[in-house]
């Protein structure tokens, strides 16, 4: 039953956070649009927002999942050697995992208002 | 004695991988490329944040040609691994995936991509401004 439902779930966690990374990158685009001639002040005031806060470690949490099954999908296909699939797995999930602390470690280092 | 019926010539310019194969192949590179972009735009929100001098330094990076062309490299790569995304998901709820379809819309955000990207260029690398 697990190994059955493993692929369902990874195809559905892939779709899920691809719509959230999409909205995130959307969001930013026009937010630096909208904002041509943004000072540090304004920048830094959207991440000590709330809700900008748990958007953004939410962001963290789908680039990771999202990251780690694409590149699995593709290193399964092109890496034939198991002994080097597992290495390159594993230089993944060690960067994915500095990357998702590092990004909570940045908007955690902002001061929070609650708005 | 020799069939002459066989294939005599490969004509090598007629044999090419059909588009909606080129679009997943890219789809993919440009996923592997914006991996290796993390840790860049992690240091990127990290820099822009920790102060107002820094802030202001990313300003100034902006002038400088490798930096916009760093840019450009991860915008279009972005842009196209969303469109492609995009595509897949509408083929996930059954829209335009039959073979007419899939070319179409292969041909379709290769295209877009491709005219995204090179005013994208235009605007990012020779400094055109495009805003009247």
């Amino acid at each position: 039953m697990s190994t059955n439902t493993k692929g369902l779930r990874d195809w559905i966690i892939q779709r899920v956070s691809a719509i959230y990374l999409g909205l995130y990158a959307t969001f930013l685009f026009v937010y630096l649009i909208v904002h041509p001639d943004l000072t540090y002040q304004v920048w830094q005031n959207l991440f000590t927002l709330f809700w900008f806060r748990v958007a953004s470690i939410l962001l963290f949490g789908c680039l990771v999942l999202h990251t780690w099954i694409g590149l699995w999908t593709v290193i399964t296909d092109y890496i034939k050697l198991p002994i080097i699939r597992m290495i390159v797995q594993l230089l993944i999930i060690f960067s994915l995992i500095i990357f998702f602390i590092w990004g909570i470690e940045i908007v955690w280092g902002i001061p929070l208002t609650w708005i | 004695m020799v069939n002459k019926e066989r294939p005599v010539n490969l004509k090598l310019t007629s044999i090419h991988f059909p588009m909606p194969a080129i679009t997943s192949i890219l789809h993919r590179i440009t996923g592997v490329v914006l991996f290796f972009f993390i840790p860049f735009l992690l240091w990127l929100t990290w820099y822009s944040l920790s102060s107002e001098q820094s802030f202001n330094n990313i300003k100034t990076f902006m002038s400088l040609f490798s930096f916009r062309f760093f840019l450009w490299v991860f915008i279009s790569a972005l842009f196209y691994h969303i469109v492609a995304g995009i595509r897949h998901l509408f083929m996930d709820i059954h829209i335009g995936e039959t073979l007419k379809g899939g070319r179409y819309s292969a041909w379709f955000i290769f295209i877009l991509s491709a005219v995204v990207i090179i005013l994208l260029g235009i605007y990012l690398l020779i400094g055109f401004n495009f805003t009247l």
